[in-house]
């Protein structure tokens, strides 16, 4: 299709390059430089969504992310993107984009009866469904549920990939417009390391959309040659096509970088987030145009009157054949003034102020356009596209004449772009003259330039952004030696006030959200219904709350509330600006921590042996662990079972490398302990190992594990698997900063040690071969530690025992683990050695009633509710010992542990469940406890379960009651937690 | 003596990308490490022992002989040399701290030590590393501890460009994959 709204000439783009692409499965021709806005308005197309409410009709209305309408859908299948903004969307070949929110076609939507119900999907419409009447809110929930939303996620996995990089500089400057350039230039000449980030795709930002002159030569000549002298300088990098996003505390900045996009299709990586670190940030991010609030004012082929000049002046685009231009400012005249100069007949500049002092109308005069002060629209014709403007003088609405046209060109002013400046903790205030927030005193490292600042004059974009780059600069430490920059850019004597932001109302629809359809009406009627905060209104009425975020209309709101409510436009306030400034994708969020790389999975020493040999592994914090080795066909449940009664009859072998180990050391090494844990262990011998209970400061159990004492200034502490980070940080916190008496120095260890558990009567025929250590019970008594060698690998044996049985924990340096769980595997291969995983360990040690931390504990649990109140040391200070001696800490209503065992030996009682003193009870049921750990026991030939019961030490005997989620009220007898040898004859021989 | 097992010695395997690279990957199996912790007088008496004095400044190390000091706290360095050279070292620390508090723990094997090099070694560890890693702050003599994706590692610049990564054992084989990954777009090739 050809391209007849193409100006002949002019243009950015590259006519040499002919692009196609489809847009809603028609072919149309643009050219490389093209965005999908540019392209189809150059093939006359304006026509391309429904909004969001009523499916009104709506046209490309901006330039860049503040665009309301324009939203559509690129690519097909996994790669959809939704939502994508037709303006930011670059042209490339072979480009899919589809609109959205229509059916079955966009000129004829089925959708479009919302905008005939509209007078009953006022404000807050969402919340008065709430109010009834009776069941109408389940017909509501469907009719919302199927309307809210726009575009459609894509359902297949996304093909593309995201990269994230971390950056940092001395300078980060925002925007490589006018005052960026030069902000950025003056910075790099200083020799600072300046990061430049822009979201267009070449740097100039206004300057390529406007023909303005700097030193006498076109503006865009200045911005070649400004590029090319900071892309020679080593210690500048200048990113395009990225995007910042957010400004975070300490100069962190996240931006997106979107990659040039290649005929192919997919690129190596779509997006980049890039963490920035930045001494000083330059704020020169523009301003958005806002506007006009009148009947009408959402009709395909109204525009901002900055982007239709822009498109005309980048891209070489006609937005229309004969344009009316409707302003309240000066700036809009350069618009009338530049499409006239296109080619574009201006049918009349309707302008709301009565006394046009400044240059421009005089100017435009001059040129022989028809500008009309003190007139307005009041009206807008034509259904999918504009036909005609209804204009009449502001004091005389009703006087109204007819100009036909197929563009509206609306400039209310220019909106400084603060998003980065709040984000900051930035606080704006209102200029009334511009009608426009602007920043107030700047946050630390941080300084606004150029229209951002409210400065739109274009000498004042450049001398005010070279002054920031220098002083960014010399607080980032640089002190320029250059001589500063002097850029002349003469304009004419503009007057730089706007005038009213409305047009006189005839009762038309006047949109101030045209992506959520909030209309001036909804906005006094949230007033009217005592919506009186700015951020309840947002609310209520859903202003700024789309995806453009009220880039363009929440000035405009906030001065219709500020008139609803009889308060001056600052009292109203904005509404909080938050990150990100444009959405992002969850792609470019992820990175690439996705699949594999989606958290670490840590691996044993042996992990490989696990794996060759069959083991189902858990995820346990970030380690994998062995559950169980099933042989083919054998459930999990069953070689648990099969693995526990080898431990228990002869022998097996677990992989225990992942517990916490310290190295302590020092002379204070066993006074630090005796504070540490509740139970003492200055009064170790060497050579010997203690279990140690550690407590938090409020008295609750945090952490346990064996403690072995290997010298007088020596100990070997041991941690649970997933406390081992934790409790490091936490001695070392105590030593660092309370305890500077003691002189005690810690190593985390965890990684260099392998740790293979043999475990069962068999333990010491097994060991016994291969080491020289003197393995029998008088020389090796139960808690007591030797050195020596195994499979002639030097170890570390501590007779310790988590199962209850004869148990020997060795440990060796880790590039020895794998030989060292070979040579056990071997030597116990005549005894039946069966290896074991976690969930045998579970069984193995629950029917001994060991506890495990986080099972037994759950941060409110003491010592004493354990049983384990005998180990607490009433001799020596500990960390939590005041706290134990609190009220509340004992008595009745005390939680203890004890076992339970259900009165059907088959059952296995649910972890979790609650536990009830009655079967019946009236709801809600006081519930006295809940079970802790359950387990099939393949040695007691029954379930068993471990539970906290309210005073369950003195219920002993006692029947309890446990409601299950699947039916029935089970039955349970409280008794000793320790099922399995209570004499510990087997443990100790 | 048994068979070893360096950290990665089951995740290398024949196949892993090779050719034409902006950054080459590598594993150094076993660098003896010596975590070291003391104050004071043992400070200076290690400095007599090794012939060159702890690096006291943050994130400095020096090295002289046959090891190398890393910086780890106010009062702790990671010793670092050859895998036969450690016990001799250790000795050496033992006896010239003899009378002193201190603690020389051998940590050789808690740690796999992967090597990246190349021109593109940096921008690919900036993919996942949040220190500022540029020639101007981070060189030859600098060393740091840090993140790189989501292992803690050591960060020691090499001569000629690159970095050795100093990484807990169990997370070899996650951060083994994850510069493979964040190299593969800057062509990566892995040196055996």
């Amino acid at each position: 299709m050809t391209q007849d709204f193409r100006l002949a000439k002019g243009g950015r783009i590259d006519r040499e390059k002919p692009l196609r692409f489809l847009f809603d499965g028609h072919a149309y021709d643009g050219f490389a430089g093209d965005t999908l806005a540019s392209a189809l308005l150059a093939n006359g197309i304006h026509l391309v969504a429904r909004s969001f409410k009523y499916h009104r009709p709506r046209g490309i209305y901006g330039l860049g992310v503040e665009e309301p309408n324009a939203l559509v859908e690129t690519g097909i299948g996994a790669a959809i993107e939704p939502n994508a903004r037709a303006t930011t969307v670059e042209l490339s070949d072979g480009l899919i984009a589809n609109s959205q929110n229509r059916w079955p076609s966009l000129r004829f939507d089925l959708g479009a009866v919302a905008d005939l119900a509209s007078p009953l999907l006022s404000a807050g419409f969402y919340y008065k469904t709430f109010m009834g009447p009776g069941n109408a809110w389940k017909l509501y929930e469907w009719m919302i549920r199927r309307a809210a939303g726009v575009g459609r996620a894509p359902e297949q996995p996304d093909p593309d990939r995201y990269e994230h990089s971390f950056a940092h500089c001395d300078v980060l400057v925002v925007g490589a417009g006018p005052a960026g350039l030069a902000a950025a230039l003056a910075a790099g000449r200083a020799g600072a390391r300046v990061m430049l980030v822009d979201e267009q795709v070449e740097p100039g930002g206004q300057l390529l959309n406007t023909a303005y002159t700097i030193n006498g030569r076109p503006a865009t000549d200045w911005v070649a040659d400004a590029t090319a002298e900071l892309d020679r300088m080593d210690e500048v990098r200048r990113l395009q096509r990225t995007l910042a996003l957010g400004v975070y505390d300490h100069g962190y900045v996240a931006c997106v970088e979107r990659a040039v996009p290649v005929p192919e299709g997919r690129t190596r990586w779509r997006e980049r987030m890039w963490h920035v670190r930045a001494k000083e940030i330059v704020v020169a991010s523009g301003a958005i145009e806002r506007p006009l609030i009148h009947d009408g004012n959402d009709r395909p082929g109204t525009m901002l009157a900055s982007a239709a000049r822009a498109y005309a002046n980048r891209y070489g685009v006609a937005v229309g054949k004969r344009a009316v231009v409707f302003a309240n400012n000066d700036d809009a005249y350069r618009t009338a003034l530049d499409l006239a100069d296109s080619g574009i007949e201006v049918a009349g500049i309707l302008d709301l102020r009565h006394d046009l002092t400044g240059a421009m109308p005089a100017l435009a005069r001059e040129k022989g356009l028809r500008v009309l002060a003190g007139h307005a629209v009041v009206g807008t014709r034509g259904r999918t596209r504009l036909k005609a403007v209804e204009a009449a003088p502001v004091d005389d609405p009703s006087n109204r004449q007819i100009i036909e046209c197929d563009l509206l060109a609306v400039s209310g002013g220019w909106n400084p772009a603060l998003h980065l400046y709040a984000h900051a903790g930035g606080k704006a205030s209102y200029d009334a003259a511009l009608a426009a927030f602007v920043p107030g005193s700047s946050p630390e490292r941080m300084t606004v330039a150029g229209s951002a600042a409210g400065e739109f004059a274009l000498a004042h974009c450049l001398s005010g952004g070279a002054r920031a780059g220098v002083e960014a600069a010399k607080r980032a430490g640089f002190s320029a030696t250059q001589p500063a920059l002097v850029l002349e850019a003469p304009e004419p004597n503009a007057d730089t006030r706007v005038g009213p932001l409305s047009a006189p109302n005839r009762g038309g629809k006047r949109f101030i959200d045209l992506h959520n359809d909030v209309t001036e009406k909804d906005l006094r009627l949230a007033a009217q219904e005592g919506y009186r905060s700015v951020e309840h209104a947002k609310r209520y009425t859903t202003m700024g709350m789309g995806p453009d975020q009220g880039k363009t209309g929440n000035i405009l709101g906030l001065n219709v509330l500020s008139d609803a409510l009889g308060q001056a436009v600052p009292q109203v306030g904005t509404t909080t600006f938050r990150p990100p400034y444009h959405p992002v994708s969850f792609g470019a969020l992820a990175g690439r921590e996705v699949h594999d790389l989606f958290l670490p999975t840590r691996k044993t020493p042996m992990d490989s042996w696990h794996e060759e040999n069959g083991a189902l592994f858990e995820p346990v914090g970030q380690w994998r662990r062995a559950k169980a080795y099933p042989k083919p066909g054998e459930s999990l449940h069953a070689a648990a079972e099969r693995e526990v009664k080898a431990a228990r009859e002869s022998v097996g072998l677990f992989d225990a490398s992942t517990l916490g180990k310290i190295d302590v050391r020092g002379p204070g090494a066993a006074q630090f302990l005796d504070r540490i844990y509740c139970n003492t262990f200055s009064t170790l011998k060497p050579g010997n190992a203690r279990y140690g209970l550690m407590l938090g400061e409020d008295g609750m159990v945090k952490d346990d594990g064996v403690t072995a004492r290997l010298g007088p200034d020596h100990f070997h502490l041991t941690t649970t698997t997933g406390g081992a980070a934790s409790v490091y940080v936490w001695l070392e916190d105590w030593l660092q900063t309370e305890w500077l008496d003691l002189e005690v120095y810690l190593t985390s260890v965890t990684e260099q040690w392998a740790v293979a558990t043999l475990s069962g009567p068999k333990a010491r025929q097994v060991l016994g071969p291969l080491t020289d250590v003197d393995l029998s019970t008088a020389a090796f008594p139960f808690m007591a530690f030797r050195e020596g060698r195994v499979a002639n690998i030097p170890a570390r044996i501590f007779r310790v025992s988590f199962s209850g049985d004869l148990s020997y924990e060795i440990n060796v340096p880790a590039r020895h683990g794998l030989a060292l769980w070979q040579a056990l595997m071997e030597s116990g291969r005549p005894h039946g050695i069966t290896p074991y995983g976690t969930e045998a360990l579970h069984i193995l040690r629950a029917e001994k009633g060991y506890i495990v931390v986080g099972h037994e504990t759950d941060g409110t649990i003491t010592p004493h509710d354990l049983g384990y109140g005998g180990m607490v040391s009433t001799k020596k200070d500990f960390l939590g010992r005041r706290s134990l001696g609190r009220a509340g800490m004992t008595g009745p209503d005390r939680k203890h542990l004890v076992g339970l065992l259900s009165k059907d030996p088959a059952r296995v009682l649910p972890m979790g469940a609650q536990i009830l003193e009655r079967p019946t009870e009236a709801r809600p049921a006081p519930m006295i406890g809940h079970v802790s750990s359950s387990y099939m026991s393949p040695t007691m030939k029954r379930g068993i379960a471990m539970a906290l019961i309210k005073n369950g030490r003195e219920r002993l005997g006692q029947t309890v009651y446990l409601p299950l989620l699947d039916g029935p009220t089970v039955a349970a007898e409280i008794v000793s937690p320790v099922f399995y040898d209570p004499e510990n004859a087997r443990r100790d021989g | 003596m048994t068979d070893e097992c360096a950290p990665l010695d089951n995740v290398l395997r024949p196949g892993a990308p090779s050719g034409p690279s902006g950054v080459a990957l590598s594993d150094r199996r076993f660098v003896g490490q010596i975590n070291l912790r003391g104050r004071g007088e043992a400070v200076t008496a290690v400095g007599a022992a090794l012939g060159y004095a702890l690096p006291v400044e943050a994130n400095t190390t020096v090295g002289s002989g046959v090891s190398r000091a890393c910086w780890l706290g106010p009062d702790e360095w990671l010793l670092i040399c050859e895998d036969d050279q450690r016990a001799e070292l250790k000795k050496r620390l033992d006896d010239a701290l003899a009378g002193h508090a201190y603690a020389a723990t051998d940590v050789t094997d808690s740690r796999a030590v992967l090597r990246i090099a190349g021109a593109c070694a940096r921008p690919v560890l900036a993919k996942g590393c949040p220190l500022d890693l540029s020639a101007r702050s981070f060189g030859v003599g600098h060393v740091a501890q840090s993140l790189v994706g989501r292992a803690q590692a050591m960060i020691l610049p090499i001569e000629g460009g690159g970095y050795d990564l100093f990484v807990a054992r169990s997370f070899a084989g996650y951060l083994w994959t994850w510069l493979l990954d964040a190299g593969a777009e800057y062509g990566i090739r892995v040196q055996t």
